[in-house]
C-alpha cells in the first residue's frame, strides 16, 4: 500500500528540513537577557550527562561563577537532551541544528567560544539571579546590631 | 564491650548504646533521623526541633507524644515512632520553616551536593515552596582568607557559634540580632583569630561558611578523587582526605578517625596543604644554572655523587620512613645526618627515648583526660590540634559530676551548665603564657630551666596541688616539649604514676610529621657535617638555608618546594611531595601512618626513595633490582629497624579486595582531557595501592576513601560508614626503666608554629602567619 503514497523523501541538502525548536540537535550556551553569561558552573550538566561528555571548571574568582572552560566533546554526545533538563539558568540548550560533521573526531571537542551565543535561546526572559534569592533579590538587609523585630 | 539497649523503632526491633542519645543511636543504627543542631562532636542542645519523633508510653499507648530525638535518652523497651504520620509532618513543617528564608542558590554554592541541609529536606519529602514573602537578607562579611561568609544561607542552627566559642573556645565570633534577623559573625569584618577556624566550613550544615581557596579551585564533591592521606604539617599527623582533579588539588577535608582527630582540623592543616598547589613547587630537576634534567639524568648525577664515595646524606623530619631510609643506605649509616638542629634531634631523641618507655597518649585519650600536666611551649602554636584536645579535656564536663546529676554527656548545654564556675584539673608549667592558661586549675610561669627541675620534682616528690591532681586521677596525661630535658623529666612523672599503677601516659610535644621516624633511625643533626670536599645529598629539608653550605664541595637538594637550600643548591631533583607519593610518616603518639598517592597529574615526580634506588642501583651500591615495590624497601627498613616492624601491617594483604578510588559519579570523563586528545588515555595502573584507580571496584562501607552513604551526601555520613580499624601503634614493648632515664644537657626553643610546607601555601600567606 505505501506505493501509493505520497514519497517521504526529502531532497537534502538542497531542501533543508524543516525541525521543531524542540528538536535536539547541537548544543549551546545561551546568555541572560541582560546579555551576561547564564552558566553558573553547578555541574548539574556533567553530572547529569549519561556518556560524560561535558566538562567544565568554575572561575578562580570566588565571586564569579561563570565557567573558566566549558567543553563538550560531541564525539560522545547523544543528543540525550539531559543536560538542557538539568540546567538550572537555561544556559545550556539544545538547537535544531544536527549538521556537525568533521573529517576527524578532534574537530568535535567543542570548548567554551564555540558553544555561547549571543541570544537567550528559547528561554527569552529568564535570570537566574532575579528568582533564586541570592544576594540583591530579597528584602534590603538589615542591621545584625538592632534587635527590633 | 558496652552492652547494647534493645528499642523497638516503627515495630522493629534495634539495639542501640547507652551512652547515646535517641537520635545518635538511630541514625548510627541506618534509621534516617533529620536533624540539624545535633552534631556528634557537640552534642545536643534541641534547638532546631527537626528530630522529631514519635514516643509511645507503653505497648497499649496508641497516641504516643511527639519529642525530640536528640534529646531524648535511650532507655531500655522504649517504643519510638519514626515513620508516624504525624512525626513526618511535624518534621517536614520544620524543614519548611527553614527554608522559608534560605536562598534557592545551591547552583552557585559551593556546598551544593555535599549539604547537610539538601540531604535532611530530601530525607523530609518537602518539595515545594509555599511563602510568597521576599526572603530576609544579609550583608555577609569578609572573614579573611581561610573562610568565605555568605550569611543569606543560614538556618539558625547555632552550630557554628558552638563550635567556636564552646569547642576552639573563640572570642571573636558570636550571634547578633533576634528572631528572623540572628546574624552570625563578627563584630566587625576581619580574619577569623581562632586556629580552628576552617572547621566552619564542616560544622555549617549547609553553605554560610565555605573553604575560600577551594572556591578558586571549584569541583563538586563527585567529580573529585579522594584519597585517605595524613596531614604532614606537624607531628600529630591528622587524618585527612586529599581531593584531586586533573591532576590539581582541590582541598583537604577531615578524614575521620576516633583515636586522633575524629571531627576537626586546624587551619594550617587545612590550609596549609594548598601548598601543593601553590606557586613555589619545584616541579623540574635542574643544576644552579636553570638547565632543565630529565629523570635519568638527574638519577646519572646522583649516582654519580654517591660513587665518589663523599656523599653525605642530610635526612629530613618532614620526609617519609622510605625516602630517609633509601637516603642513609646509599650514605650509609655514619655519613647520614638529620637535617636538624642539634637541640631539634636530642628533643626528638629524648621523645622517641620515652616513647620506648611509658605509655604515650592518643589525641582521643587526651581528650578525654581527668587531670593534665603541660609543661613547656603553648600545644595549641607547636600542635594546633593536640591544643585543641587539651582544650577538650579541660573544657569537659567531668563524669563523677554527671553522674551525681544525673545528665548524660550528650545534652551540651545542661552539661555545660554543671560545670558552670568549676575548672578541671589541668596545669600548665612553662616560660610563656599558653592559649590553655585561661582554663587552667594552674599557669605557672617560670623559666624554662626552672620548669624541668619542677617537673622533676613532681616526679620525685609525694605531695603538692599538681601531684595529688594527677595521683587522684584515673588516666592523667602529660604533656612536655620545647627541650629534651623537660620531656625526660615528663615522662618520668608518668613512669611515677605508671609506678603506682596508674594509667598516665604522656605526649611528647614535636614539630615535624616524621619527627620519630627519623629519630628511629639515629642520626646526628647536620649541624657540622658541610666539611670541605663533602658532596651533600640533601633530602627534603631546609636546614641549610641559603647560606652555611660553602664548606660543601658540591650540594644536591630533592626537594618538591622551592626552600632556601634549593635555590642556593648545585643541583635540584624534583621528588613528589607526601600528596604525589605514598609513604609513611610516624607521628608523636608513635602511630605509623601511610599515605597514599593523591594526586594524578601528567608528569608527576618520582618519590625520593626511587630516585635514590635507581641512583644507588646505577652507583652500584645496591644490587640490581632492589625494591622493586615499596613494600621490599619496607621489608628491608623493618629488618634494620625493628621498632618499625609493625609498618609492614599497613601494606594490603594479597589479593584484598580494593574499593574504588573515585566516587560513583565522577562525571567529565570523555571531555576533561579532550581538548588535548580526543582519544580517552586509560585510568592510572597502581598495582601497590590499596585502592582503585577508577570507578570500578568492591564497594565496602567504611573501607571507600569517599564519606557517601546512601541519602547522606555530607560529611555528616561518617555516621553510617563502619569505622576502619587499621591503626598501628609502635612502640607497644616498654623497656622498665623510665624512672632511670638520662637526662639530656640543656637547651630550650619553644617553636614558631610555623613550619617549611604550608609556609608556601598561598592562602597561609594571605594570612599573613607565614
Amino acid at each position: 500500500m505505501h506505493l501509493f503514497h505520497k514519497t517521504e523523501t526529502q531532497q537534502y541538502p538542497e531542501q533543508k528540513p524543516k525541525l521543531a525548536p524542540r528538536f535536539r540537535g547541537r548544543i549551546v550556551l545561551t546568555r541572560d537577557p541582560d546579555g551576561r553569561e547564564r552558566c553558573v558552573s553547578c555541574h548539574l550538566c556533567s553530572a547529569v550527562c549519561p556518556c560524560d561528555c561535558i566538562d567544565l571548571q568554575k572561575s578562580a574568582a570566588p565571586e564569579d561563577w561563570t565557567p573558566e572552560y566549558f567543553r563538550i566533546n560531541f564525539s560522545r554526545c547523544i543528543f540525550c537532551g539531559f543536560c538542557e533538563e538539568a540546567c538550572p539558568t537555561s544556559a545550556i540548550q539544545l538547537v535544531p541544528d544536527f549538521e556537525m560533521s568533521e573529517f576527524s573526531r578532534q574537530s568535535l571537542v567543542y570548548e567554551k567560544e564555540h558553544l555561547l551565543i549571543a541570544g537567550t535561546g528559547k528561554d527569552s526572559g529568564y535570570n537566574f539571579f532575579k528568582v533564586a534569592g541570592v544576594k540583591g533579590a530579597g528584602a534590603p538587609p538589615k542591621s545584625p546590631k538592632s534587635l527590633l523585630p | 564491650m558496652r552492652m547494647g539497649i534493645e528499642i523497638l523503632v516503627d515495630g522493629t526491633a534495634v539495639t542501640l548504646r547507652p551512652d547515646d542519645n535517641l537520635l545518635a543511636g538511630c541514625v548510627k543504627a541506618g534509621i534516617d533521623v533529620p536533624y540539624f543542631c545535633w552534631h556528634p562532636a557537640m552534642g545536643s542542645v534541641g534547638a532546631c526541633r527537626q528530630c522529631a519523633v514519635k514516643l509511645f508510653a507503653g505497648p497499649a499507648d496508641t497516641v504516643g507524644k511527639i519529642v525530640m530525638a536528640c534529646m531524648t535518652p535511650v532507655t531500655a523497651g522504649m517504643r519510638v515512632g519514626v515513620a508516624e504520620a504525624e512525626a513526618i509532618a511535624a518534621r517536614e513543617g520544620v524543614v519548611e520553616f527553614v527554608l522559608a528564608n534560605h536562598p534557592h542558590d545551591c547552583p552557585v554554592c559551593e556546598v551544593g551536593g555535599e549539604c547537610h541541609l539538601q540531604d535532611m529536606t530530601a530525607m523530609t519529602g518537602h518539595v515545594s515552596r509555599r511563602p510568597r514573602f521576599e526572603k530576609r537578607t544579609h550583608r555577609s562579611q569578609d572573614l579573611g582568607p581561610f573562610v568565605k561568609h555568605e550569611m543569606n544561607r543560614c538556618i539558625g542552627c547555632y552550630r557554628c557559634v558552638r563550635f567556636y566559642q564552646d569547642v576552639c573556645g573563640g572570642t571573636d565570633f558570636g550571634v547578633f540580632g533576634s528572631a528572623k534577623n540572628v546574624f552570625f559573625g563578627r563584630a566587625q569584618d576581619g580574619a577569623l583569630e581562632s586556629p580552628f577556624a576552617g572547621n566552619l566550613v564542616e560544622v555549617c550544615p549547609t553553605g554560610v561558611f565555605v573553604d575560600k581557596p577551594f572556591s578558586a579551585n571549584f569541583r563538586r564533591k563527585w567529580d573529585m578523587r579522594s584519597t585517605p592521606s595524613v596531614c604532614p604539617h606537624c607531628a600529630v599527623g591528622c587524618n585527612i582526605s586529599i581531593q584531586e582533579r586533573d591532576g590539581v588539588f582541590r582541598r583537604a577535608v577531615n578524614r575521620f578517625n576516633a583515636s586522633l582527630n575524629e571531627y576537626f582540623l586546624c587551619d594550617r592543616g587545612r590550609f596549609g596543604v594548598g601548598f601543593l598547589q601553590g606557586p613555589s613547587r619545584l616541579r623540574v630537576s635542574r643544576d644552579r644554572y636553570g638547565k632543565v634534567f630529565a629523570r635519568h639524568a638527574a638519577v646519572a648525577h646522583l649516582a654519580k655523587i654517591f660513587a665518589s664515595g663523599k656523599a653525605v646524606g642530610v635526612g629530613s623530619a618532614r620526609a617519609s620512613l622510605e625516602s630517609n631510609f633509601a637516603l642513609r643506605r646509599l650514605a650509609g649509616a655514619a655519613r647520614f645526618y638529620a637535617g636538624l638542629t642539634a637541640h631539634e634531634v636530642g628533643v626528638a631523641q629524648a621523645a622517641l627515648a620515652a616513647m620506648r618507655r611509658v605509655s604515650t597518649a592518643t589525641l582521643a585519650q587526651v581528650a578525654r583526660a581527668d587531670a593534665i600536666l603541660i609543661l613547656g611551649p603553648d600545644p595549641q602554636v607547636v600542635a594546633p590540634r593536640l591544643g585543641l584536645a587539651l582544650r577538650q579535656a579541660a573544657t569537659r564536663p567531668n563524669d563523677a559530676l554527671l553522674a551525681a546529676r544525673e545528665i548524660p554527656a550528650w545534652h551540651d548545654a545542661a552539661a555545660r551548665t554543671a560545670m558552670a564556675g568549676q575548672k578541671n584539673p589541668v596545669f600548665v608549667v612553662g616560660p610563656a603564657p599558653t592559649a590553655l592558661d585561661a582554663l587552667a586549675r594552674l599557669a605557672v610561669r617560670m623559666t624554662a630551666e626552672d620548669t624541668v627541675a619542677y617537673a622533676l620534682e613532681v616526679a620525685h616528690s609525694p605531695a603538692g596541688e599538681v601531684t595529688d591532681a594527677l595521683l587522684t586521677a584515673k588516666t592523667p596525661v602529660v604533656v612536655a616539649g620545647g627541650s629534651a630535658a623537660l620531656i625526660v623529666a615528663g615522662a618520668k612523672i608518668v613512669a611515677a604514676l605508671e609506678a603506682r599503677g596508674i594509667k598516665a601516659r604522656f605526649v611528647p610535644l614535636l614539630a615535624a610529621a616524621n619527627s620519630i621516624g627519623l629519630a628511629c633511625m639515629g642520626a646526628e643533626s647536620a649541624g657540622s657535617c658541610a666539611t670541605a670536599g663533602a658532596q651533600m645529598v640533601a633530602l627534603e629539608n631546609d636546614f641549610f638555608g641559603a647560606a652555611g653550605l660553602a664548606a660543601a664541595a658540591s650540594v644536591t637538594v630533592l626537594d618538591h618546594i622551592e626552600t632556601a637550600t634549593a635555590q642556593a643548591a648545585d643541583f635540584c631533583v624534583a621528588v613528589g611531595s607526601f600528596a604525589d607519593t605514598d609513604g609513611m610518616f610516624v607521628n608523636l603518639e608513635g602511630r605509623a601512618q601511610p599515605f597514599y598517592k593523591a594526586i594524578f597529574g601528567e608528569n608527576d615526580a618520582p618519590a625520593a626513595w626511587e630516585i635514590l634506588r635507581d641512583a644507588g642501583i646505577l652507583a652500584g651500591i645496591l644490587p640490581p633490582g632492589t625494591w622493586p615495590t615499596r613494600a621490599a624497601l619496607l621489608a628491608d627498613m623493618t629488618q634494620e629497624f625493628s621498632d618499625l616492624a609493625p609498618c609492614l601491617r599497613a601494606l594490603p594483604a594479597p589479593g584484598e579486595p580494593k574499593p574504588p578510588g573515585l566516587p560513583h559519579r565522577f562525571s567529565g570523563r570523555t571531555a576533561s582531557r579532550a581538548h588535548v586528545d580526543v582519544r580517552e588515555a586509560g585510568p592510572p595502573m597502581r598495582a601497590e595501592s590499596p585502592f582503585g584507580t577508577t570507578m570500578e571496584g568492591a564497594a565496602q562501607h567504611g573501607a571507600e576513601p569517599l564519606v557517601w552513604a546512601p541519602g547522606w551526601n555530607s560529611g555528616q555520613a561518617v555516621l553510617r560508614m563502619a569505622e576502619a580499624d587499621k591503626d598501628i601503634f609502635l612502640f607497644q614493648d616498654k623497656i622498665p626503666d623510665a624512672l632511670m632515664m638520662p637526662e639530656p644537657p640543656w637547651s630550650y626553643d619553644a617553636g614558631s608554629g610555623v613550619e617549611e610546607m604550608s609556609a608556601h601555601s598561598p592562602a597561609i600567606i594571605a594570612r599573613g602567619w607565614a
